[in-house]
């Protein structure tokens, strides 16, 4: 299964790393913005069109 | 009954009924109340409440056969999709300004499923 | 117009021309021109939601979804509805614009209607029943929104409230005929209490701390020894108390979270230098406000922001209660004059995108409330200028910048509203002018001294509370202070007065809707002389007020405990004072008030009457009766007789002028008899917004020449369109024999100048006599539409090219492609009046 936390658009809560923001740039007829939406680390994405594997450097 | 009462009585059949996953508009047929001429709809809301001006309190068209009751003041409260296929008084409605951009227009008066489903 | 031909033509050119919205585009800062162009156009266009726009789907879940798990809560009801609240601002997406330096919006995404099924199933039925607002997939998400309608269904707050009504007048307020709108606190137009809340003493945090102790001492009374009434009342207090801290925490924390996604932004996304300091300061901004008062204008406007989208979280809100100027003016001050931590264009910036984020605001509403307020969501009057507390002007530089701001961006929502006194500079005037000859249809005007004498008379306001009073909703004041203050004016005190003289005609009976609605007078064709005839209007007008009125002091008087809105009491003196929820009528001054929409039917209706039928007998009242029945139809001879030859109100004709005061004294007297339940007046105020046309079809024929179908009067005390031909002063002098201070609570006047005659310096001498004319005579409230109708004409056969073009419609602006053909129609025909 694939999670939240393994994806570039999600950002951990400092207090709380089980939970976070994924935060995505949208572009819509008349603007652009980033948008953030609370999800959980653990949360599953499987099925999200937007994941996107975060790149781990050591 | 009490005057109270009727007017209870009233409301509820204007209460507005749990929604079935087969939507109501897609089992009505050509000739519902909101398509007949003595239908009003009520200005207050898009829920498809309404009122018939020639059917009077206490009249109904849901039972076999219909009760049609002509005497009386105030109009039988109805709904846009009531189906009135065996009302003897269904008067079809002449359809004008299909765009429903003209909010004034009887027409528009309908919910816009109804004037999907019988345009 | 092609981007190259806006490049090569130059302001002077676009503005010689009066196409002043390319002016603007081309004025205004690049960072205001794409926020500008960013916004998704939330006014029901006509009655329907324009391509694009969805309703939210999101909050409908995160708040039903809440409510089922909480359904076993041992918590009050109170506290279940503020943890709802804060779980939805907890969960709801947030999202910042490119550009932006402000942020809050009331849904999830840009272009989203925020959707709350926990109003009323009625709305959520529409919500279902218009497929072009729901998202994609259309199919799947309708069955969404069908558990969700279904969920509510005997929950929500109108269900819960319909039942305790009375059921006569209930059956007779849901047929549409008479009013406009539902009485629950959590559906209209709510006020704050600005000077607890804005002027910087106190911001969310401190109100806290307040509560905590409050809480503190109250649960260490009830813990004594002993036992009395007011010790079991405590435990009340103490849940609205604990649920207004709720709610404040939860207004913190979404702000820190737009402060972490600015943040988030700028050290993960964002390469320019000057956008990532803009984002920190973004990022800061929210870190202060709300927790803590605001230290800069764009703090303070950010501040105002967020109150604003809590409380249209917790409600569903028509109007937006302001006076930004007034409460935002000390920190233009400070940064621009004295810290000059910001020029006047930076600031103008930020002026104009505190407008842009008004205007973006939508909810999803009802179609009374598409329809009646075409083209706009709610009535966003911004009440400008006016006087402090002590009299002096409380006009300053940020009324200006306001006004200048509004030129560039051209939003027709929010519209101003200024309050004019005799020591306004001539400055400000300039601005207001430059305002209205520029098309916008606003700032409307309003005479200061009339309405705090005024308030002063129908609710008994001290003279320091009436002087800070912003408009509640498009007209009527109301003051921003602990007991002044009007938590929320329940719309369905809107009576469609047409009705009053219809039902003369059938006995109360209501043809349209098939109803026995009004009173049951006498057959009209008994009545012998005018006195009687105007006795059976006068029994109409008290059975249709009454029916209204009846209704929203019930909910009144329930809403504490079915409906509370623990966020608005949380930002008001007297709730927090008092542990009681803010719509306590206990708690207020009281300050209801009648809309009174077609009401100047009535009058020309009564003198059409009184001469054809009366005075002149050329006809009987039995065969007026009949040509109403039959829609005037067989009798266009005598319908035109009623049309041409009856003399019309707004020409300075005494003999029309005196049935209007005649009709405005007896509603005044019963306006004394009908009491809210704070025990104060609820006097009537003529206005319509765009109600005219909402009516059209469900007001019957009229005895001034109407028919069933044909367009209202524009509403107010405007004369009908067309029907004032006795040029400006005429229709002036005719408003002008009302006394605006006793005569109601304010009287809606629409007037028509000519944007060519009123081009220059001499132009605006004109207008300055006129105004001075109008002022002269006390009326109250006067707008100005100054678009040509060669414009308005070539913006009905190619609305594409005219699209910024806008209008005044009635107490709000619009943009004149997003009103309906009637409504068009019915502004063109509106006389133009020449001044000088």
């Amino acid at each position: 299964m694939t999670t939240c936390q393994e994806c570039k658009s999600f950002f951990p809560l400092d207090e709380d790393q089980a939970k976070g923001d994924c935060v995505q740039r949208v572009k819509d007829p008349r603007q652009a913005y980033y948008m953030a939406k609370p999800v959980n680390a653990e949360d599953d994405c499987s099925s999200c069109a937007s994941f996107h594997k975060k790149e781990f450097v050591q | 009954m009490s005057r109270r009462d009727e007017k209870r009585q009233a409301y509820t059949s204007m209460l507005i009924p749990e929604k079935k996953e087969d939507s109501s508009a897609k089992r009505v047929g050509q000739k519902i109340c909101g398509t007949c001429k003595n239908y009003m709809e009520s200005s207050w809301s898009n829920d498809g409440r309404g009122s018939c001006s020639c059917l009077k309190m206490g009249s109904n068209i849901s039972i076999s056969p219909p009760l049609y009751v002509l005497d009386g003041k105030e109009g039988y409260l109805t709904k846009t999709l009531s189906d009135a296929a065996a009302c003897k008084y269904f008067d079809k409605m002449k359809m004008i300004d299909k765009d429903g951009y003209e909010c004034s227009d009887p027409i528009y008066r309908r919910s816009m499923r109804q004037l999907q489903q019988n345009d | 117009m092609t981007q190259a031909a806006l490049r090569d033509t130059s302001v002077d050119v676009f503005e010689k021309n009066q196409e002043w919205w390319w002016a603007a585009e081309k004025k205004r800062s690049t960072r205001l021109d794409y926020l500008r162009k960013a916004i998704w156009k939330k006014g029901a266009i006509g009655g329907l939601y324009a391509p694009g726009v969805k309703v939210d789907l999101e909050r409908a879940k995160l708040h039903t979804q809440k409510a089922k798990e909480m359904e076993a809560s041992p918590d009050p009801f109170v506290m279940k509805f503020a943890k709802i609240l804060a779980h939805v601002l907890d969960n709801k997406t947030i999202f910042i614009t490119d550009q932006a330096q402000l942020v809050g919006y009331t849904g999830s995404l840009p272009h989203t209607m925020a959707w709350d099924p926990s109003c009323a199933s009625i709305l959520n039925e529409e919500a279902y029943n218009d497929p072009t607002a729901i998202p994609d997939p259309v199919d799947e998400n309708q069955q969404v929104i069908r558990e969700i309608c279904n969920y509510w269904i005997g929950k929500s707050d109108l269900d819960k409230m319909m039942p305790v009504f009375d059921m006569e007048d209930l059956m007779k307020m849901l047929s549409g005929s008479i009013g406009w709108g539902v009485p629950l606190a959590r559906g209209g137009y709510s006020n704050k209490d600005y000077e607890y809340i804005m002027t910087g003493k106190r911001a969310f945090g401190d109100i806290i701390e307040e509560l905590d102790r409050k809480i503190d001492e109250v649960d260490a009374e009830v813990h004594k020894p002993g036992a009395t009434a007011e010790t079991a009342r405590m435990y009340d207090k103490l849940n609205n108390w604990d649920a207004m801290k709720i709610t404040l925490e939860a207004g913190i924390r979404i702000a820190k979270r737009y402060a972490r996604l600015a943040r988030i932004i700028a050290e993960n996304f964002e390469e320019d230098p000057q956008r990532k300091e803009e984002l920190l300061k973004i990022a800061s901004a929210c870190e202060q406000v709300p927790a803590k008062p605001p230290r800069t204008l764009q703090e303070s406007f950010q501040y105002d922001i967020f109150i604003q989208m809590m409380s249209r979280n917790e409600a569903i809100e028509g109007a937006w209660p302001s006076r930004p100027d007034y409460y935002h003016g000390p920190y233009y001050d400070k940064d621009v004059n004295i810290d000059k931590t910001l020029t006047k264009e930076e600031a103008l910036d930020l002026v104009g995108e505190f407008l842009i984020r008004a205007a973006e605001v939508c909810q999803f509403k009802p179609k009374w409330t598409r329809e009646g307020l075409q083209g706009i969501d709610g009535t966003w009057v911004w009440t400008m200028g006016g006087v402090k507390k002590d009299g002096s002007d409380a006009c300053n530089d940020l009324t200006i910048a306001f006004m200048q701001a509004a030129r560039l961006v051209r939003v027709a929502n929010p519209t101003f509203s200024f309050r004019w006194h005799p020591k306004v500079s001539d400055e400000v005037m300039r601005e207001i002018f430059e305002c209205i000859r520029q098309g916008l249809g606003y700032p409307s005007m309003r005479h200061d001294p009339v309405l705090i004498a005024n308030s002063m008379h129908w609710h008994g306001h001290p003279i320091e509370e009436a002087r800070t009073w912003v408009h509640q909703a498009c007209l009527s004041p109301c003051p921003t202070t602990k007991r002044g203050y009007q938590p929320m004016r329940m719309a369905n005190a809107t009576a469609n007065c047409a009705k009053i003289i219809e039902y003369v005609f059938s006995s109360g009976f209501d043809h349209v809707v098939n109803m026995q609605v009004g009173a049951e007078t006498p057959d009209v064709a008994t009545l012998t002389n005018f006195e009687e005839f105007f006795g059976a209007w006068i029994e109409q007008m008290k059975t249709i007020f009454s029916i209204l009125v009846r209704a929203v002091n019930r909910a009144r008087m329930l809403a504490p405990t079915l409906t509370p809105r623990p966020f608005l009491s949380g930002i008001s003196e007297r709730s927090i004072e008092s542990g009681l929820d803010t719509c306590e009528p206990s708690l207020a001054q009281g300050n209801a008030w009648i809309t009174a929409f077609t009401w100047v039917e009535n009058i020309d209706s009564l003198a059409a009457v009184k001469k054809l039928v009366f005075d002149e007998k050329k006809y009987t009242l039995a065969e007026l009766k009949e040509a109403l029945a039959k829609n005037w139809e067989g009798c266009e001879e005598m319908r035109l007789d009623f049309v041409i030859n009856a003399p019309k109100w707004g020409n300075d004709d005494d003999y029309v002028d005196d049935i209007m005061l005649r009709c405005l004294d007896e509603a005044a007297k019963f306006s004394k008899v009908l009491k809210c339940p704070s025990g104060n007046n609820w006097p009537i105020l003529p206005e319509n917004v765009s109600g005219n046309i909402h009516y059209a079809n469900i007001v019957g024929a009229l005895p001034n020449g109407r028919r069933l179908g044909d367009a209202l009067y524009d509403g107010g005390v405007s004369p009908g369109p067309g029907l004032d031909k006795n040029g400006p002063t005429a229709v002036l002098k005719s408003c002008g024999k009302i006394d605006h201070i006793t005569g109601g609570r304010a009287f809606l006047l629409n007037q028509r100048l000519s944007p060519t005659q009123l081009a220059d310096e001499k132009g605006y001498q004109l207008w300055r006599a006129y105004m001075r004319t109008w002022a002269d005579l006390g009326i109250d409230h006067i707008q100005f539409n100054m678009v040509d109708d060669k414009t308005l004409r070539s913006a009905q056969k190619d609305p594409e090219k005219y699209q910024e073009v806008i209008v005044r419609v009635a107490g709000y602006s619009a943009h004149f492609v997003d009103i309906s053909r009637k409504t068009q129609d019915n502004i063109i025909q509106r006389t133009v009046q020449g001044l000088g």
